[in-house]
């Protein structure tokens, strides 16, 4: 069924022998929409998958939450989509479809039976050419409302639910696109006019701050056609300056707490990392599995396994446009100090920045990934996605291979690096949740 | 994201589905909306949306069938586009509808404590032979049947089934694992009164069946501390058998290669003693005679977690068809009449859906939200509104077309991976449904009528005689609880559902 495939060896070969490629065919219209498509004929199903290139990071102080309000009244209708069609015509195709928004761009996909790509490209198309033809304050106004429900049960209602909040301030400085987070604050949703909308709208949502990935049983002429006809008419605009930032170390390690309706008390420790796809985010990644991936991982065998004192750890990196950040998360058991969480996370970090990691370990680490970039790749969801991330991040949507060849090339060594020139020693943000009123269990400065 | 719906598996899976499944030459009109008069000038961006062409048909190769002697059935089926294989071996009769009464946890138990240690590699061992495989292997207790799930690529299938044979059938059960998963298991307890969302599935399930209903039963503080080896090794003996699994292989399976490592992986497994039954099916409580709300405290709360039903149907029922659609148009799609209003109309909730769990016997149906607390009455005023609106209402023939045509259509997009595949059979081997199914689904989908669509939200959603829970902040719901007249409110404490 779904498959993409590639050209893994199969022969018996190490997992990291392996070659990885996501046939395509890319074009730009004229208006400056880039195009990529993929045949995959194994499923009569197919994706159609737009990037905006503009996520929560393209928002202002005071207007945060904006990219991901926005995200929402793209399904309310356009100039020849009367509101509640958008999705009615795709269901009533079989089809399913939803968005998302991080801070950086902003998706909208569809997946289908085959036959409806076509029905897929032109309601795109429409919102694309035509969503502020029927924009309404009373559109704002209802997504605004679901929106706010959206941050309660993913954030307020949700035990740690505000750790993503708290961190996002902490790890920037005020004004950073990324000191908040991109469901936004309350105040700001409450805040938000149609002029933001419309305005949003005309600087943004345009074809040439975009790409659109189809994939799946689809004809690579056929769809031309539909993009070029669908997509053709509607303007460039100016082009969107990517932002710039230059984002100082942080001054120093500091220690936050906050009390929480919870059981478990939780420790976070955050440390600056590197932008995406930079020269050592393959590292980072690794280094953040040998942490906490599988059983034997170094703070998971630790603290869950002998020890028994932590509920979960996890460990990743989070490499954006701008920066990346390298988390560690640990849940304690009922009572248990963060101080000692703390401390162990500390030695587990020191003891790989002295000592690299086990052949094995890297092994393991490696191995285990590449299953999962296959498995990724088995729906056409999925490989749509990738090929819009490639394009945006690395300037090149057939950068599967190399995308996995920096794993392939990582020696025990560059994990050990990762740990030195980002972690060890080095200055990171400590966040506190514990239970209200046992505040005494918090992580504390100079312990 | 636009919005997250809770999907309420049906069986498991959504909906079973259908291999070799074909449109219909009555392929789904396209609906008025969709229609479009002449094929419009090749410039100009048309006004109205295209319509689509025939629904492709999907064409899944046999499955072939092979039975050990042992009596472990064995399912292969071919998708060759990728060197990768999902491996899913279904045990019947070692799911939580088969735990003892007083042993709630159980089955989720031992299902865990099967990688902790098996054919004579401890669990740190069996874990990083895994890994270096780039092999995932999860075990787990569903309510009617058990399940392994291996996903590995093809290379490193030989290798990592027999960790996976090892791992179901010559688990250890070592002493100090059992003691470590308990810790955290009463870790998890601890922790499951923090969540809105778990207190109102514990309270309801309860609610509506009882506390000594399979159904209605979970785990307690002292059903986990009552856990141990002895019970978990009889658990495993009597329930993990060959005659009552099968081993489902979907991937770059040829079954001339792959009989000899199956043989070889499961050929000596052999049960002792009796197994459990695998036809008796839980008796469905009787009905109530009226609704009553019950509204669980938690102070503080930013929401208030709705829950809304009372026993459905089990998965053999007739009216499957007609149920899925039913369904699809109340709760269970984007455009479903609960999200619409709750969410759309009034902005009360990221989300409201609806759902059939169904099983060997009769699972709840639920309604559900999370919903802003100081529209707690309003929303559960909305939800009766539309469980009564599909009773006595007929639908319209386009909200009927586009249910039938989501449910029908959808079905290549549910059979796309080999994990996807897997879970399918799967399904169909745990309700022992006939593979026939399968080719006749979307017929038969699309052959559902108003009527039948009237006849089952008549005979399956009773408003009236529903459980209603709510988990938010009492202070500021309860007066406009009761206020809201949908049947009795009567307040019960966190601690009561969650012990």
């Amino acid at each position: 069924m779904k498959r993409i495939v590639l050209l893994l060896s199969l022969v018996a070969a190490p997992a990291a022998a392996q070659q990885v490629s996501i046939p395509h065919t890319t074009f730009t219209l004229p208006n400056g929409l880039q195009v990529i498509v993929a045949e995959d004929h194994s499923t009569p199903v197919a994706s159609v998958n737009v990037w905006y290139h503009v996520g929560s990071g393209y928002e202002k102080p005071g207007r945060t939450g904006f990219a991901h309000l926005f995200e929402h009244i793209m399904f309310e209708g356009s100039k020849n989509v009367p509101e509640g069609d958008f999705d009615n015509l795709l269901e009533a195709a079989g089809a399913r479809n939803n968005g998302s928004t991080n801070t950086d761009r902003t998706n909208y996909y569809e997946v289908m039976p085959s036959n409806a790509v076509e029905l897929a490209l032109w309601l795109e198309a429409d919102r694309m050419g035509g969503l502020l033809d029927a924009m309404s304050p009373s559109k704002l106004q209802g997504q605004r409302g679901v929106v706010q429900n959206e941050r309660r049960q993913s954030y307020e209602n949700q035990p740690y639910g505000m750790l993503w909040e708290t961190a996002s301030t902490l790890l920037y400085p005020a004004g950073h696109p990324y000191s908040w987070t991109t469901i936004g604050s309350m105040a700001d949703l409450d805040s938000a006019r149609v002029d933001d909308v419309n305005e949003f709208f005309r600087r943004y949502y345009a074809p040439n701050n975009a790409s659109i990935s189809i994939v799946g049983d689809v004809n690579t002429d056929q769809v031309r056609q539909w993009v070029t006809r669908y997509f053709s008419w509607i303007p460039r605009n100016a082009d969107v300056e990517r932002p710039q930032i230059a984002l100082p170390q942080l001054a120093a390690t500091t220690y936050t707490t906050r009390e929480d309706r919870v059981t478990l008390p939780e420790l976070t420790m955050i440390w600056r990392s590197d932008k995406r796809f930079s020269g050592d985010e393959a590292a980072l990644n690794t280094l953040a599995s040998v942490l906490t991936q599988g059983k034997s991982a170094r703070l998971y065998k630790r603290l869950v396994y002998d020890e028994q004192i932590a509920a979960f750890t996890s460990a990743w990196n989070d490499a954006s446009l701008l920066s990346g950040d390298f988390w560690v998360r640990v849940r304690a058991r009922p009572d248990v100090d963060l101080d000692r969480i703390e401390a162990a996370v500390n030695e587990e970090v020191a003891r790989i920045a002295q000592t690299p990691p086990s052949q094995e370990e890297l092994d393991r680490v490696v191995n285990t990934m590449v299953t999962g970039f296959v498995g990724a790749l088995e729906t056409v969801e999925g490989k749509a996605d990738r090929l819009n991330e490639y394009l945006y991040y690395a300037a090149d949507p057939d950068h599967a291979e190399e995308d996995l060849a920096r794993y392939r090339a990582l020696t025990p060594a560059d994990v050990q690096r990762a740990a030195q020139r980002y972690l060890a020693g080095r200055n990171h943000v400590v966040i506190s949740f514990v239970p209200t009123g046992k505040t005494a269990l918090a992580a504390q400065e100079n312990q | 994201m636009k919005r997250t719906l809770a999907t309420i598996a049906a069986g498991a899976a959504l909906s079973a589905c259908a291999p070799a499944a074909q449109e219909p030459e009555t392929a789904p009109a396209p609906s008025p909306a969709q229609q479009q008069p002449a094929a419009p000038a090749a410039a100009a961006f048309p006004t109205t949306a295209p319509s689509t062409s025939a629904a492709p048909r999907i064409d899944l190769p046999d499955a072939v069938r092979r039975t050990l002697p042992n009596g472990l059935k064995v399912v292969y089926i071919q998708q060759r586009e990728l060197p990768v294989v999902s491996a899913l071996m279904l045990t019947r009769g070692a799911g939580t509808g088969d735990e003892p009464a007083n042993a709630s946890g159980l089955a989720s138990f031992t299902a865990s404590m099967l990688d902790e240690g098996a054919g004579g590699k401890n669990s740190l061992q069996l874990a990083d032979a895994l890994d270096l495989l780039g092999a995932s292997l999860t075990t787990s207790a569903g309510v009617d049947a058990a399940q392994a799930n291996l996903y590995v690529l093809k290379q490193n299938f030989p290798a990592a089934l027999r960790l996976m044979a090892d791992v179901v059938t010559r688990p250890d059960f070592p002493q100090r694992e059992v003691d470590r998963l308990r810790q955290e298991r009463l870790t998890q307890l601890a922790r499951a009164r923090d969540e809105a969302t778990t207190i109102a599935n514990y309270a309801f399930s309860s609610l509506v069946y009882g506390e000594q209903h399979p159904y209605g039963r979970y785990p307690t503080q002292a059903t986990t501390e009552r856990l141990n080896r002895a019970a978990v090794a009889a658990f495993h003996a009597r329930g993990y058998r060959p005659e009552n699994s099968t081993l489902i292989l979907v991937g770059d399976v040829d079954p001339a290669q792959m009989e000899p490592l199956v043989e070889q992986a499961f050929g000596s497994w052999r049960a002792t003693g009796t197994g459990p039954s695998l036809t008796a099916t839980p008796a469905t409580p009787a009905a109530l005679n009226r609704t009553t709300v019950y509204l669980v405290d938690k102070p503080g709360a930013a929401q208030s977690e709705i829950r809304i039903g009372h026993p459905g149907v089990a998965r053999n029922t007739p009216d499957y068809y007609a149920l899925l659609v039913m369904n699809t148009l109340l709760g269970a799609s984007f455009t479903s009449r609960l999200n619409t209003n709750l969410r759309e109309t009034h902005g009360w909730a990221y989300g409201a859906s609806s759902g059939y769990q169904m099983l060997r016997g009769a699972g709840p149906f639920t309604a559900r939200a999370g919903v802003q607390t100081n529209a707690t009455d309003s929303s559960v005023v909305e939800f009766f509104k539309e469980l009564n609106r599909i009773r006595t209402e007929d639908v319209t023939e386009a909200e009927l077309d586009k249910a039938r045509r989501y449910v029908a259509l959808r079905l290549p997009d549910q059979l796309e991976t080999t994990s996807d595949i897997a879970a399918q059979y799967g399904n169909l081997e745990t309700y022992g449904i006939d593979p026939s199914f399968l080719e006749t689904y979307v017929e038969r989908t699309m052959a559902v009528t108003a009527a039948d669509l009237r006849r089952v939200a008549n005979q399956y959603v009773r408003p009236g005689q529903s459980v209603v829970v709510v988990v938010g902040d009492r202070s500021k719901v309860e007066a406009g609880l009761r206020a809201a007249n949908v049947g009795t409110v009567v307040v019960r404490d966190v601690s009561e559902f969650v012990k």
